[in-house]
């Protein structure tokens, strides 16, 4: 039998299978793509990335100042808010003159420049203080004076706020010792030859700073005990605030010593 | 993403074994085959065509994607695509494609149409248990 090569080259090509071609190129020509899917390297960056690159970092820097700007906002916000508040308490609540003696030895290192140490220094202990160290009211600072006076909320209730805790303390802001010292200040008034201030408000301290002056004479004593017994002199010296002041200064000085007598009893 | 083409296939591959030739062994080729000599084994084509042509003969079951048989099959026939028996067979024919029956066809066996993928393997148990399976063993005579 013959074997006709052509013949069985063609039935096997009957039933060979087609040829697939997957031609991706150009098919991938034939359809219309987008920009950003071009056949351009992807490596080099394209002109609309660089810009949105740029942008972006612009964007960053922006927002970082923005955000500092807004902290730093906030902050100064809320400094601003809470500064005033201690400022007006010390101002508007200063620490009340008759409670000084209470607590002698806690207000001690408190300076003069402060307001609330200017109401400190209306006391008869600062005053005696005061009077120690250099004879006369010349170390008292008027204007401090001027100004603790001048406080509407410091001059009314002063002294019946404070919380008397001993029987003394409660007898000195009794109203009637009150009374007994306003007009014994309002005497004063008329007489004194060294407040060179015409209102009425600078008197009251002056009694006190004279019997200060006059317990100057007397033995040291502790704080706690002089501001009693000053406040004490002031009352029976208060009549007598019609004679010069030099010589006031010298009978005030030369009362003190039976009043001691009674109060070392006491 | 890689893109990968694939060239147009100019050449036929087909092997040719010509009468006068013999292998005693199985057969296995991914390409087409025209057999004229003699086989002792089983011949399985995975592509192409699977021709066993006149005078050619193959003791063992056969397995391709096109088969025709113009020679003589002593065992089971698979053909996963289209099959052309113009010659002996005896034994059974499992397809899945088409079948056509030539004027010099003669089949002793059974003739059963499975699915793609039961043409690989054959199952010689369940057919002889199915009641419908025809025994064909008459010749068959120009079945187109």
């Amino acid at each position: 039998m013959e074997i006709d090569l052509r013949e069985i080259q063609a039935l096997h090509a009957r039933y060979a299978r087609e040829p697939v071609v997957i031609d991706l190129e150009n098919q991938i020509r034939a359809i219309p793509a987008p920009l950003l899917l071009s056949h351009e390297p992807t490596n080099r960056p394209t002109r609309l990335r660089r810009a949105w690159n740029a942008r972006w970092q612009i964007g960053h820097l922006s927002l970082a100042l923005i955000g500092g700007t807004v902290v730093c906002a906030t902050l100064g916000m809320g400094a601003a808010r809470l500064w005033p508040s201690p400022h007006n308490r010390a101002i508007n609540n200063p620490p009340v003159p008759a409670a000084a003696p209470a607590s002698p030895q806690s207000e001690a290192p408190v300076s003069a420049s402060t307001p609330a140490a200017a109401a400190q220094a209306l006391n008869s202990q600062a005053l005696e203080s005061s009077l120690r160290n250099a004879p006369g009211l010349a170390v008292v600072d008027p204007s401090v004076l001027i100004q603790d006076h001048g406080n509407p909320r410091v001059s009314g209730p002063a002294p019946v706020q404070p919380a008397a805790t001993t029987d003394e303390q409660k007898a000195i802001a009794s109203p009637i010792r009150q009374r007994a010292m306003t007009s014994a200040s309002a005497a004063a008034v008329a007489t004194a030859p060294i407040v060179a201030d015409s209102t009425p408000r600078v008197a009251p301290v002056e009694p006190a700073a004279r019997a200060s002056a006059a317990s100057q004479a007397s033995a040291p004593q502790s704080q706690a005990h002089s501001t009693v017994r000053h406040l004490v002199h002031l009352h029976p010296a208060s009549p007598m605030d019609g004679q010069p002041s030099t010589a006031d200064a010298q009978k005030s000085a030369a009362a003190p010593a039976p009043r001691n007598g009674d109060v070392q009893l006491f | 993403m890689k893109v990968s083409t694939m060239k147009p296939q100019t050449t036929l591959n087909v092997t040719l074994l010509a009468a006068g030739s013999a292998i005693e062994g199985n057969l296995i080729l991914d390409h087409g085959l025209s057999l004229f000599g003699i086989v002792d084994g089983s011949v399985i084509t995975n592509d192409g065509l699977l021709h066993i042509g006149a005078g050619g003969l193959v003791k063992g079951q056969i397995e391709g994607e096109h088969v025709r048989v113009d020679g003589t099959v002593e065992g089971d026939v698979h053909a996963r695509g289209s099959l052309e028996i113009n010659g002996r067979v005896r034994g059974n024919i499992f397809y899945s494609g088409t079948i056509r029956l030539g004027e010099r066809a003669s089949i002793d066996g059974q003739l059963k149409r499975v699915a793609r993928e039961l043409t690989i393997e054959s199952e010689p148990a369940a057919i002889a248990e199915t009641p419908n399976a025809q025994s064909l063993q008459r010749p068959a005579t120009a079945a187109q």
